[in-house]
């Protein structure tokens, strides 16, 4: 064995050659030029020496001076070439040889017959072994293109020096030929230091099959089986197997014997691979063909070890020291295959950017590991640079299974164990190929990448860990919104309440047994008032530019699920949720939906729609407001509150029509509120006007009529009236919408409701006031003393929360008081509990007073009694005194909605 | 005057009840054109819009707000689902010496921590040094406070038909000379790189009005090469 073995190559192979030498005891020696300074290679030998020039590093691992300079300079008695660079190079054996340095390979003379491939063809047809037709070598390019119609089309250029699919080109017409034929000599001149090309018959659908070789300096050859690389991108392999699955026995055994035959007609030594095409298509089925001998130990060698248990590149190291095969113990009897192997080969081509080769840092590095799984890496750790100086393979991915089948399972395993981050790779497109059913099935052939495009697109690696840290990172760098102020985590004020358990049934459930119209026909006919909550639209979109995301109010809905589940409804979608979301949360407002609805299955999820244009601002023609409401109530839209902003019920008439035709969703149609319908100046703007509108709203078929201020200029007085009017002459429900812009609204509410309004809108309390809704607390609080009789209930707490969308105690029904007096001392049935519900927080364990599972109202008695005088203005009525009779029929009723 | 009020006045929202002021109506819409009506959407979109949900949603998105839908995308591809983050990392990032996690799935959580941020390049670009769960993780990122003086390469527009770039980082060799007649699919340049030699072909017929580098040049992916001035 050899004193000291250097190795001209670098990355895997020269890993690989040191790994070997260490083993069979020689010391190693390693080149690099000024750019592979960082490599993995020059760590893992003993010695290593710069060699070439900065600024040119290919070219010095072509520099046979160089590498016998550094030969020389360490006292090595061998150079292991690899494959690539050198390693086909007749002038290094020959250079070698004159220092009395082995060059551990085939003999120059066999180089350059097996290297030519001219002269290669010429041994295969002497040794009985069957070729393809083809014309002599030249650099004459009309020379050539004239001899192409003797062979036909499809035809193959190929350069006389090339090798691992350099310097090749397929052309299926004539007229691409000229062109073809001169890329391809620059080319090979440019990698090879020789133009000179040929022209050869191709195979129609080839299967690529080659062998691999083991001959000794007596001549003495044998072979360790094949291997199918047909799984190729443009000549470059891509999947290596051994054996080749699904292959006749009698064409296994076929090859192998040509193969020795022409490895022996040349005299070969040492390590070698003869390839061969398979016919799979056409009268030609199942012929094979010589193509060429690469006189060199190849990429995908390791899966030749594998499956015979050989190691290739000591048999190639202890061959050129002098030993024979006898003396490794190879005899053709006794190779053995066992099992099946196959290998990756891992890229930086991003296979969506047309295998373009990635360059860049790798931020993480993780491989697999595990039963079966052998790596062949280059430099690939955490932090090393991709260079675009030398091909981009990272590593060889090569998998053992006691079968083909079994090979493929471990090879997606260990593919899906990679992480690699930093730098596109080909390992999306790796996992699609082998989830083929054809390559699983072993039918495979040259063609088979192009036959199937599909397996460059999409698969992209979701990486979610490194664009999220991405999005941290820049926000930590860029500070867009300046500093944290938050002390509190606001998920820390949450109730201590079990959101595992089933929420008690609510309006979603209501609306699902009665239908839009018999909903709507009960919220007219129940006797407490109903309130939608607008947290999760209106008040944060007129506080805070609707900027809260969608994980705060999925955070929160199961406490409005379980805390307030008498709600009409909570109106959460639409207005500018939709724009704002997209535009600067990076949410889908879809999304947000899908997850509100899962949050809080037993509340009606109400949204705002404006007229034609839904939620956008360009005017579409109604196939897209039906699609948009088709698609929002199949998402769990229950309630459209429907408004134009001139008031023109033409406009609203498609968006109405689209949910009347749902058949499930409730239509709120609104009637915007402007003026002072009071005012004796008013001309415009009067009752007359807004009755007029309510006649066409309900004419469209509104199941209920809104009142909408968006100003906040709906005096309680004039609700009273309008409120009123309006009930008296239509039957539908009225539901009340206004802001607190001027302070006032909690008493247009109390106005209203006392006038007989069935719903209201009311926001939580630190999300309430000035531009927000008035708010629920107070509501709940102002009314929640009503006169209806009977059912004493405690007053749970009304706390005021963080800020945040979340809410605590609603009192239920407590009859027996009026809304509009004050609780005197006298009449409390029960003082100490709700005082003591006023003071404190919920201790931790304590059941909550509100989650009792009754249909309790949630603001009671504060409506208007029936027997009011119809058709003109009715006085407020007082709540106290009403028939006995009236009071206790409604009681009887469990079923309350909010 | 703002558009919103342009269209406003010119009806885009509607009649006003009541009639309309003038005469500031006249004054506004004095020379202008404002088509009011509905805008009409393609055959693709309609059929969209008749399709699966996921591809109804999308549609919506895009009819009903285009930019915006962009942008979201262009986040979502960038960043990933930003959902499942905390609003106060998503608002403010991360804090030295805290550790965020963050569910991205049901199960599946990232820890995440700030190590340091490191000074900015010359191009103003900061490493910053994370940890993700456990295991350090530099980022790259643009410093956008600082302004950059180093000249960068012209890059192609993309838009512009006539713009001929590189499609990847390596050498290019040019082909063709300024006032040089070409047709499409012809060879401009070649560019080698990984030891491949591939050609660069015009994109339009027309004229070489600009050679935008040296005869030949390392370029990056997406480098201006030539450009050609497109035959009309």
């Amino acid at each position: 064995m050899f004193r000291k073995i250097l190795v001209a190559n670098r990355g895997e192979i020269a890993i690989r050659a040191f790994r070997a030498a260490f083993e069979l005891g020689a010391r190693t020696v390693a080149v690099y030029p000024y750019e592979d300074r960082y490599s993995l290679h020059r760590l893992k030998a003993d010695e290593a020496y710069q060699i070439g020039t900065t600024g040119q590093p290919v070219r010095a691992y072509l520099d046979v001076d160089e590498i016998i300079r550094v030969a020389l300079e360490s006292g090595a008695d061998a150079i292991y070439p690899g494959y690539g660079f050198l390693s086909e190079n007749p002038a290094l054996a020959a250079k070698a040889a004159e220092h009395g340095i082995v060059f551990i390979g085939p003999p120059s003379r066999a180089l350059e017959m097996a290297g030519n491939k001219v002269t290669a063809k010429e041994h295969a047809i002497a040794a009985g072994v069957p070729v393809l037709r083809s014309t002599p070598a030249s650099d004459d390019v009309d020379l050539l293109v004239a001899a192409a119609d003797e062979i036909g089309f499809p035809i193959f250029v190929k350069a006389v020096a090339g090798g691992g699919g350099r310097g090749m080109r397929r052309v299926d017409t004539k007229d691409a030929l000229a062109p073809a034929i001169a890329e391809a000599m620059r080319e090979a001149d440019s990698a090879f230091g020789d133009a000179r090309v040929f022209l050869e018959q191709a195979v129609q659908r080839p299967r690529h099959v080659e062998v691999q070789i083991l001959a000794d300096k007596t001549g003495d050859t044998v072979h360790l089986f094949e291997r199918d690389c047909s799984v190729q991108r443009r000549h470059q392999k891509v999947i290596e197997i051994a054996p080749a699955p699904n292959l006749d026995p009698t064409v296994a055994a076929a090859l192998h014997s040509h193969a020795v035959a022409f490895a022996r007609s040349i005299g070969y030594e040492n390590a070698g691979t003869v390839e061969f095409l398979l016919e799979t298509a056409g009268p030609r089925t199942g012929e094979v063909v010589f193509i060429e001998m690469n006189p060199r130990i190849q990429v995908e060698h390791t899966v030749t070890e594998e499956v015979t248990d050989v190691d290739l590149v000591q048999s190639q190291m202890r061959i050129a020291a002098g030993e024979t095969l006898q003396d490794l113990g190879l005899q053709q009897e006794n190779i053995r295959l066992r099992g099946a192997a196959l290998q990756c080969r891992i890229t930086t081509e991003d296979p969506t950017q047309g295998f373009r080769p990635d360059t860049g840092k790798i931020t993480t590095y993780r491989s697999p590991g595990g039963a079966g799984i052998r790596l062949d890496g280059g430099t690939t750790a955490a932090g090393s640079q991709v260079s675009p100086h030398f091909d981009s393979m990272l590593a060889k991915l090569t998998c053992r299974g006691r079968d083909f089948a079994a090979a493929v399972v471990r090879s997606r395993r260990a593919l899906a164990e990679f992480r690699i981050r930093g730098v596109s790779t080909n390992i999306p497109f790796l996992q699609a190929v082998l989830d083929d059913p054809a390559f699983v099935a072993g039918d495979v052939s040259t063609a088979f990448i192009d036959e199937r495009p599909e397996l460059l697109r999409g698969r992209e690696s979701k990486d979610r860990g490194s664009k999220i840290i991405a999005w941290l990172a820049d926000t930590t760098v860029n500070r867009p919104n300046g500093d944290n102020p938050l002390t509190v985590d606001p998920a820390a004020k949450l109730p201590a309440i079990d959101v595992t358990t089933e929420p008690q049934a609510g309006s979603r459930q209501r609306l699902r047994d009665l239908g839009p119209a018999g909903f709507a026909k009960a919220l007219r006919e129940q006797t407490s008032l109903a309130v939608t909550e607008t947290t999760f639209r209106d008040a944060h979109q007129s506080l805070l530019a609707t900027r809260v995301r969608t994980r705060d109010l999925v955070t929160v809905a199961p406490y409005v699920a379980r805390l307030t589940p008498q709600l009409l409804s909570v109106e959460a979608w639409g207005g500018a949720t939709y724009d704002v979301a997209l535009r600067f949360l990076g949410e889908d407002p879809w999304e947000r939906l899908d997850a509100l609805r899962q949050a809080l299955p037993n509340v009606a999820i109400q949204m705002l729609l404006r007229g034609r244009n839904t939620v956008g601002y360009t005017p579409y023609p109604t196939q897209v407001t039906d699609a948009f409401v088709h698609e929002a109530a199949a998402s769990g839209v229950d309630i459209f509150r429907i408004f134009d902003a001139l008031n023109d019920v033409s406009q609203m008439r498609p968006a109405i029509d689209a949910v009347l035709a749902t058949g499930t969703s409730v239509a709120e149609v609104a009637v915007c509120y402007t003026g002072d319908l009071l005012d004796p100046g008013e001309s415009l703007y009067t009752l007359d006007y807004y009755l007029r509108l309510a006649e066409q709203v309900v004419d469209a078929g509104a199941h209920i009529l809104a009142i909408k201020d968006m100003a906040g200029l709906l005096r309680p007085a004039a609700a009273a009236k309008l409120v009123s009017t309006l009930r008296d002459r239509f039957d539908v429900p009225v539901h009340v919408h206004t802001h607190d812009t001027a302070g006032g609204q909690l008493a247009t509410l109390l106005a209203a409701s006392h006038a007989g309004a069935d719903a209201v809108d009311a926001a939580s309390a630190p999300m309430s006031g000035t531009t927000s809704q008035p708010s629920l607390s107070a509501v709940v609080a102002a009314l929640a003393r009503a006169v209806l009789g009977g059912g004493a209930a405690p007053v749970p707490p009304v706390r005021v929360g963080p800020a945040g969308p979340h809410r605590q105690g609603l009192p239920s029904r407590d009859p027996g008081r009026s809304a509009l007096q004050p609780a005197s001392a006298g009449d409390r049935p029960r003082p100490r509990r709700r005082l003591r519900a006023h003071r404190g927080h919920v201790r931790r364990g304590e059941r909550h007073p509100r989650a009792r599972p009754q249909g309790d109202a949630l603001v009671e008695g504060r409506r208007r009694p029936r027997a009011a005088p119809r058709g003109g203005q009715g006085r407020p009525g007082r709540l106290r005194g009403e028939p006995g009779e009236v009071r206790r029929a409604r009681l009887g009723r469990r079923f309350h909605g909010g | 005057m703002p558009d919103s009020v342009v269209g406003f006045m010119a009806g885009e929202l509607g009649d006003l009840p009541g009639g309309w002021p003038e005469p500031f109506r006249t004054k506004v819409l004095q020379g202008r054109e404002v088509r009011v009506g509905v805008t009409d959407i393609s055959t693709e979109d309609a059929a969209a819009l008749e399709s699966d949900s996921t591809t109804r949603r999308e549609t919506l998105n895009r009819l009903l707000f285009p930019a915006p839908t962009k942008a979201f995308r262009e986040v979502r591809d960038t960043y990933g689902d930003l959902s499942p983050l905390d609003t106060a990392d998503y608002l403010y990032g991360l804090a030295p010496g805290t550790e965020h996690v963050v569910e991205i799935e049901r199960g599946v959580q990232l820890y995440v921590g700030l190590e340091a941020i490191g000074e900015a390049d010359d191009k103003g670009m900061r490493t910053v040094m994370t940890t993700l769960n456990g295991q350090l993780r530099p980022v790259f990122v643009r410093d956008r406070s600082i302004t950059v003086e180093v000249r960068q390469a012209e890059k192609a527009d993309t838009t512009k038909p006539g713009q001929v770039a590189a499609p990847f980082s390596g050498v290019v060799t040019l082909k063709t000379a300024v006032g040089d007649r070409v047709q499409a699919g012809q060879p401009v340049a070649s560019i080698e790189a990984m030891k491949m030699e591939a050609a660069i072909t015009a994109p339009v017929d027309g004229v070489v009005d600009r050679l935008a580098i040296a005869a030949t040049s390392p370029v990056e992916a997406g480098d201006l090469l030539v450009v050609i001035r497109p035959a009309d």
